[in-house]
């Protein structure tokens, strides 16, 4: 079973189209994912949930494309001054936004100004746009941006979703946290909204005049289904056409099922999404800059952890193993690491390290330490607790729901898990010297420049320092692939902080008369749906797919059967109340 | 008479000091977790300035006292706030009345499966105590009462939807059914939710009615009745049965009033977008103004139920006021 899983993955997936199929117009998809969109306003936009909703309805000016490289979106082209700090942008024209008014220049430095400049405005990724020091319209279809310095991930953020100003703006001053249009959006993209009923369904509707032609699709139906479990149920009976957020225990089920014709289902893995790791906290005493076994114990919990085994228990063979922060399928993953055979799993080599400076006790233990987690992650941590112990790291586990665990590692701690999300460019999270903020892999990592504990330290400048520092500057991309292929080395494998262990893919799941579904890592704006809603199609032959028709012989039966035996009961509880006493 | 009124009125004082003392042990509990939801949303590593504007925003800067006084006024006012879900900045009063009517009817569909199926199998089994009837009636009660519900929500899921396909597996309606079509759908989409709550407690009523009516049936006036020759079914419909009602209906009350507050599992599991799962998300996500006005409708719920059930009781029972 478990060789056969092993194998799984590669034939999950599979060809997004057949090259001899006519795509056709019409027909609805239902979506369903686990959570409810938080707002339909790209800028306000929390989390991958809401931002997938937003990149249906909107465009930006540029869009990532499945190796998450920009491509031309709204803009036609774009030119780079010498210096680098001055991007021209030139836009498409005669594209119209949902209402049938123009786009021009001006919706798009009437967004920028909001989500950038804007501080009253909570768009929690303007500091992906620090680097940005003005947007100038220079007539109805030129747009300048200036930069202060030059910046190496600049055109990869050119994705921001561009909102109408005439509508945003409407009575000028415009507050738009609280914007009437945040749950009733117009945008330029090929879907406009139509309908939201909170916690339940979204609906979208193809917009006939979209600038890049009319969505095969006549809608787009998003449905709330917390349960994952029961997202794959409701896959399995039609109820839905298209899942996002199957487990993983389900998605091997749900294939397997799909090799042997059991049922209609394409279950497709995608790229690596999430990258999984054992954080050391740099504040505990086992860790901080004057512990000078501090390298060598995270080394040995390199080596100590086994990646394989974790992929094979506790993601159903669906996980690989990592050793760096970037995701393998994007230019800047650093092949060499996995080449070098770094922190493969080795108990008697991080045996020997420990044994260097930290002896085994009687009890088979060298010291303590707290393994912090979230209940999500539950059964990772215990299998690293498990490997740890092993070779003779007593693990205290501390497992608590998200919130908690995060108030928990506000102050010291000394192991705790964290997920870093694959984003196409370091850049995007490693974005501002001065001014780090949420984070994916480096934050997250290693602190913010001014923590005391933090691997970052404001102390004098360490190699990673300078290689982050140059990366983000860095407009040659050749330049910068080898800035973070160093960097790569040193984080994944010479000097530690998080132990990267797994990446984790995304599943999805579709019906088989679906068309044109193509594989994408989340990158905020783009995903596999955003990506993918605008070209899918129904092949029309097969069923319509979701909403079996209301069963109404088999309701009629059941009520029937019920009936009888209620009045049976009836009936045998009457006769023998008769009987006097 | 009097002394009725002056029942009433001790009564009708004592609930604003119990809904006082629920909002603001709720308030305390709620705040001791550790987390906010500026952490929730901005995650720990999140800037400085960011988090700091963030929390003026949402007024959590404020001493606690100020925000638990600030937030009695607001009540007083009729106001529950607003949602801090990062933008949503929707209102908690609509959140919740969007929400009431569906799980109204899923509780309210499910108590009465409960008190029908406990009740009828209650008497069942006390007719003859320890028969093949009771002790399977038992056993089935126990049974499920013990099976935590979420599992057998899934169960009866894959049983009856995905194998017999008779019933859809989530959710409250089929999108884009309209007029009569669309109430027999939430019906259709209703039977799951409802039955793997009514499963789960029918247990309660059961014993609570088997019970009764075996300490009832035990009573003088029962053999006193039958004495006189009356039919078994006379016995124990009018004469036992309504006796033994007395504690099923006060607990019938109490349950009424926690109808509000919703089934956070059965919810999550069928996707039926009601109070529980509202209440649950919130307090992930630090919603304070959502859990607390989730809190204080049941609270006031709870309260106002028990007093009418009270009220109803000390009409009734004479003994009761004098106590």
């Amino acid at each position: 079973m478990i060789l056969s899983i092993a194998f799984l993955p590669s034939a999950f997936i599979t060809p997004a189209n057949s090259s001899h199929e006519t795509p056709v117009y019409g027909g609805r998809v239902i979506v369903a994912r686990y959570e409810d969109t938080m707002t339909i306003n790209p800028i306000l936009a929390p989390g991958i949930t809401s931002l997938e909703t937003t990149g249906l309805i909107f465009d930006g000016l540029m869009r990532l494309d499945t190796q998450g490289l920009p491509k031309p979106a709204l803009a036609t082209a774009y030119t780079v001054s010498s210096d680098g700090k001055t991007y021209t942008f030139n836009l498409l024209r005669n594209v119209t936004f949902h209402d049938g008014v123009n786009f021009t220049a001006a919706d798009v430095k009437f967004t920028f100004d909001q989500a950038v400049f804007n501080k009253s405005v909570s768009f929690i990724y303007r500091s992906y746009y620090q680097p940005l020091e003005s947007v100038i319209a220079v007539d109805d279809y030129t747009v300048e941006f200036h930069l202060k310095n030059a910046s190496g991930p600049f055109i990869s953020w050119m994705n921001l979703p561009i909102l109408p100003k005439h509508i945003y703006n409407a009575g000028g001053n415009p507050d738009l946290n609280k914007d009437p249009h945040n749950f009733n959006p117009i945008g330029t993209g090929p879907f406009k909204f139509h309908e939201y009923v909170k916690d339940d369904h979204l609906t979208l509707k193809a917009y006939e005049n979209c600038w890049h032609g009319r969505p095969y699709l006549d809608e787009v139906v998003f449905r709330v289904i917390p349960d994952p479990g029961t997202m794959a149920i409701a896959l399995e009976r039609g109820e839905i056409d298209f899942a996002r957020d199957i487990s993983f225990s389900d998605t091997v089920r749900l294939a397997l099922d799909s090799s042997a014709g059991k049922n209609n289902i394409t279950v497709l893995i995608g790229p690596p999404n999430y990258i999984i790791g054992v954080r050391a906290c740099f504040q505990s005493s086992y860790f901080n800059k004057t512990n000078p076994n501090s390298l060598k114990i995270r080394q040995a919990i390199g080596y100590a952890i086994d990646r394989e085994g974790i992929s094979r228990s506790v993601y159903y063979g669906l996980a690989t193993t990592a050793h760096s922060p970037l995701p393998t399928a994007y230019p800047f993953w650093n092949n060499e690491i996995m080449a070098s055979g770094s922190f493969t799993y080795n108990a008697t080599k991080a045996n020997e390290i420990l044994d260097e400076i930290y002896p085994k006790g009687s009890d088979g233990f060298r010291f303590e330490l707290e393994l912090a987690g979230a209940t999500a992650d539950r059964d990772y941590l215990e299998l690293v607790k498990v490997q740890l112990e092993r070779v003779g790291i007593k693990i205290h586990l501390s497992v608590t729901e998200k919130s908690a665990y995060w108030a928990h590692i506000l102050g010291p701690y000394e192991l705790g898990t964290w997920t870093w999300v694959a984003v196409p460019d370091p850049g995007w999270v490693q974005n501002s010297w001065a001014s780090w903020t949420t984070s994916a892999y480096t934050i997250a990592a290693f602190g913010r420049a001014n923590d005391t504990g933090s691997y970052l330290s404001s102390g004098p400048a360490t190699e990673i320092d300078t290689l982050l520092m140059q990366a983000e500057v860095e407009t040659n991309a050749t330049r910068r692939q080898e800035l973070y292929y160093r960097f790569q080395e040193i984080v994944g494998f010479e000097d530690p902080a998080p132990i990267f262990t797994n990446f984790k893919p995304w599943p999805h799941a579709y019906r088989n008369d679906l068309r044109g579904i193509e594989p994408v890592s989340m990158m905020l704006y783009e995903t596999c749906l955003s990506n993918s809603l605008a070209h899918v199609w129904r092949v029309p032959t097969a069923s319509t797919g979701t909403q079996e028709p209301f069963p109404t012989t088999l309701v009629v039966a059941t009520a029937a059967v019920i009936a009888a035996i209620v009045i049976a009961t009836f009936i045998i509880l009457k006769r023998k109340g008769t009987k006097k006493i | 008479m009097a002394s009725f009124k002056v029942y009433i009125l001790k009564r009708l004082i004592q609930i604003p000091i119990i809904v006082f003392a629920v909002v603001l042990i709720m308030f305390i509990i709620t705040r001791s977790a550790p987390g906010d939801p500026v952490l929730y949303w901005l995650g720990p590593n999140a800037d400085e300035q960011m988090v700091a504007a963030m929390r003026i925003r949402l007024g959590l800067d404020r001493p606690l006292y100020e925000q638990f006084i600030h937030y009695v006024s607001l009540l007083i006012q009729g106001d529950f706030g607003t949602s801090v879900g990062l933008m949503s900045g929707f209102p908690v009063i609509n959140l919740i009345m969007e929400r009431l009517p569906r799980t109204f009817l899923l509780m309210g569909t499910a108590e009465i499966l409960i008190i029908v199926i406990g009740v009828v199998l209650g008497v069942i089994s006390s007719r003859k105590p320890f028969g093949k009837m009771d002790m399977l009636a038992t056993a089935s009660a126990l049974i499920t009462y013990s099976m935590p519900v979420f599992w057998l929500g899934i169960m009866l899921m894959l049983v009856f939807s995905l194998y017999l396909g008779i019933f859809p597996s989530s959710g409250i309606s089929t999108y884009g059914l309209t007029g009569f079509a669309s109430i027999i759908d939430v019906l259709w989409h209703l039977a799951l939710p409802a039955l793997t709550i009514a499963l789960g407690y029918t247990a309660l009523y059961f014993r609570l009615t088997r019970t009764s009516m075996l300490e009832v049936l035990e009573q003088d006036y029962v053999r006193t009745a039958r004495a006189k020759g009356l039919g078994e079914n006379t016995v124990f419909y009018k004469h036992a049965l309504r006796n033994a009602m007395l504690p099923i209906v006060t607990q019938i009350g109490t349950d009424l009033g926690v109808l509000v507050s919703g089934a956070v599992l059965t919810e999550t599991v069928f996707a039926w977008p009601g109070i529980g799962k509202l209440a649950f998300d919130a307090m992930i996500q630090r919603d304070y103004p959502v859990i607390y006005g989730v809190f204080f409708i049941t609270t006031i719920s709870v309260v106002l139920v028990t007093f009418a059930t009270d009220i109803i009781l000390a009409y009734i029972d004479p003994r009761i006021r004098y106590r």
